[in-house]
């Protein structure tokens, strides 16, 4: 019997980010170096647990944009393309440095790795969706939702379209998945007062918060964020333990900092010479990051101080790494098992990218870690939060405080100076949008499918605007002119498909357009916003 | 509004002494809420930013990096600097159906029997054995390169 239980949570997200009109495009990168960098290594690795029989535990909260990506057809197709040119650029590599150590090794995983991640993408038929539910039948893995285009919902200015955004997450799950979803992860695990009501309806069994989202609520925590509470309107919520947290993501001490793992900003789209890499470049020519680094961490030194990569130095890290989070937990647990009248459970939650993109080990981290866990140690399993609801179906009744994973803890990064501007915009479409739905949909009922298109794509434009990722690049000035473009290209779209409709000359040809670009829920249904 | 701090109302069915629910607090990481942010966008950024300013070279290094790391001498601050390195460019042809050998690693042909690679060249000797054999594996053709280099630097 163990002492207590370990929860990961990886949330996969990613704006939906598709661009027809061009043929390539700088900000899809974001998808396909996420898919050859951290979905598909962490499927490889889910699927190497399940093959020696690891007896392993992961929620995986896997956004509808993500999902929408995941389907489309031209972005499977684009991947493939470019997973192809990565693969040639490796075996080039492989040989223009034969022979010279440690870079010839590192060639050589780099090659390994993405033909591998290619046997992958084809064993699924190049729909990634297909391998999570494959895992979701294993019953290892809890597939959760999160709301429709992770927009930040404490800033969205009604419950109705707040419910919209929650309704639309369900029914995309069910159409994906085929059963309904267990738990939501709400965007940037911003909760305020009444959103369990809506999840409530939803019929959504429980959802995630920062920590201080349970240790500031009312009444006190009784077991603090090491145990679920139950909201008054009987939403189970789970919160982030931040000592797990910290021990992965702190600048200063966490993981990835490590010197021997590999250094994100010394890419070969930089660093070689450019007539050779030019044809792995986009067409505009611009050098940028390819996924083939060759140095190391090294420590706080410059870029041309970064010492060679060595990918069996970083593995034993990585495994050196594993040890010690287990060694951690069974401490942390042991003692908290002492002070609790039952086993605690701990919530490990971080965005997925952090594995694999950012910190390019982290998938074998998860790797060495599982099969630590199940053959160093025996004070804790891991679990997934439905297991553990069933083995405590009684807990606390807690109202959370308002809250959010973000920098200082609530609203201030998708609200302030750089982005503020945006919300009298979406609160106004907003506000159309329901305007539109009750004016029209006797219009619809009546057999008016016309307007029943009209009503669908108002609700994706609308949806689309709403996605916190905007408001969030703004406050991190990174793709700043993007983020603006698609901010007031989807509220420019609305608001001239609304006046179509109201004067009823809606111009069918950019109806078209708009369906076949901003394709994100084809089984979109206006009426989720009644 | 959203609260900040811990509520002053206690469950009645769970009471707890005051210390031991503060100990709790600090187990649940009450001190570090809010406390850095863990975005990752801007913990990279500062990253890169951190890099910038301690890199005394532009980001572009020549490949020349790769082979050269082992003898690079370390420049001073604000020091006047020159980097340059080489590669070599070994191509050909051969018949289209037949099997090339390079350094006695299979490479793939062009559709037309052509090939072109590129490859570093250190200081020192490079051998560089080329081979064709024949689709039938009857008859087969060797080319060997050998290429010195030698840098000197002031």
């Amino acid at each position: 019997m163990p002492e207590g239980y370990w929860c990961l949570v990886l949330h996969n997200h990613l704006p939906f980010v598709k661009h027809p009109e061009y043929d390539d495009f700088l900000e899809e990168d974001w998808f396909y170096e996420a898919i050859t960098e951290t979905y598909i290594p962490l499927i490889a690795v889910l699927e190497g647990l399940l093959r020696d029989n690891i007896d392993f535990r992961i929620t995986l909260s896997l956004t509808p944009p993500l999902c929408n990506m995941m389907e489309d057809k031209l972005l499977q197709d684009r991947y493939y393309k470019r997973l192809l040119k990565l693969i040639e650029l490796a075996e080039k590599e492989v040989w223009r440095l034969h022979g010279q150590e440690p870079f010839f090794t590192t060639a050589k995983m780099y090659r390994d790795k993405f033909k591998l991640v290619m046997q992958i993408y084809e064993k699924y038929n190049r729909n990634l969706l297909n391998a999570y539910k494959s895992l979701l039948e294993t019953g290892k893995v809890e597939i959760i939702t999160c709301n429709a285009t992770h927009g930040f919902l404490p800033l969205i200015s009604s419950d109705r379209v707040r419910r919209a955004q929650i309704r639309m997450a369900v029914k995309d799950y069910e159409s994906k998945f085929g059963k309904k979803p267990k738990g939501m992860w709400l965007a940037e695990c911003a909760y305020t007062y009444g959103l369990d009501k809506i999840l409530k309806e939803c019929e959504i069994q429980y959802f995630f918060v920062e920590a201080h989202g349970i240790l500031y609520g009312e009444p006190r925590p009784r077991y603090g964020v090491f145990a679920p509470v139950y909201t008054p309107n009987g939403v189970a919520v789970f919160g982030r333990d931040m000592e797990t947290a910290h021990q992965v993501w702190s600048a200063d001490v966490g993981y990835p900092g490590d010197p021997n793992y590999r250094e994100f900003y010394r890419d070969v789209g930089y660093d070689l010479e450019y007539e050779y890499i030019k044809p792995y470049l986009h067409s505009d020519g611009a050098r940028r990051n390819i996924g083939i680094k060759y140095y190391r961490v090294t420590g706080r030194v410059g870029l041309d101080k970064k010492e060679p990569y060595v990918p069996q130095w970083a593995q034993e890290k990585a495994a050196e790494h594993a040890g010690n989070f287990m060694f951690n937990r069974e401490h942390q647990i042991r003692y908290l098992r002492n002070i609790f009248d039952r086993e605690p459970i701990v919530v490990s939650m971080y965005d997925a990218e952090l594995f694999g993109h950012w910190w390019f080990e982290g998938p074998d981290f998860l790797n060495f870690l599982f099969r630590k866990i199940q053959y160093d140690q025996n004070v804790f399993k891991p679990i997934l939060p439905t297991e553990y609801l069933e083995k405590y179906p009684k807990n606390q009744v807690l109202q959370p405080t308002a809250s959010s994973w973000g920098d200082k803890g609530y609203f201030e990064v998708w609200l302030n100076g750089c982005n503020d501007w945006i919300y009298r915009h979406l609160h106004k479409c907003e506000e159309l949008m329901c305007s539109a739905v009750d004016t029209y949909h006797q219009s619809v009922i009546s057999g008016d499918e016309l307007k029943r298109r009209v009503l669908n794509q108002l609700a994706r434009e609308l949806f689309l605007a709403q996605s916190s990722d905007w408001a969030f690049i703004m406050t991190t000035q990174t793709h700043v002119e993007y983020a603006h473009r698609r901010t007031k290209e989807h509220v420019s779209n609305f608001l001239r498909l609304y006046h179509q409709l109201k004067e009823n000359s809606i111009d069918t040809n950019f109806l078209s357009w708009l369906e076949f670009k901003n394709s994100i829920f084809p089984q979109m249904d206006y009426t989720i916003f009644l | 509004m959203p609260r900040f701090g811990v509520s002053p109302l206690t469950d009645a069915q769970w009471a707890v002494l005051q210390r031991e629910f503060e100990r709790l607090l600090e187990l649940s990481g009450v001190s570090m809420i809010g406390k850095g942010s863990f975005d990752i966008a801007k913990l990279m950024k500062e990253r890169w930013e951190e890099l910038l300013a301690i890199s005394q070279q532009p980001q572009f290094i020549s490949s020349g990096f790769v082979s050269s790391l082992a003898k690079k001498e370390q420049p001073k601050e604000q020091e006047f600097y020159l980097k340059a390195d080489t590669e070599l460019i070994v191509y050909g042809e051969t018949m289209p159906n037949a099997k090339l050998y390079i350094g006695g690693e299979e490479y793939k042909l062009s559709f037309d029997g052509r090939f072109s690679l590129r490859m570093l060249l250190p200081d020192g000797e490079k051998v560089i054995p080329i081979k064709a054999v024949s689709a039938d594996g009857t008859m087969e053709k060797q080319i060997t390169f050998v290429v010195t280099r030698k840098s000197e630097r002031k």
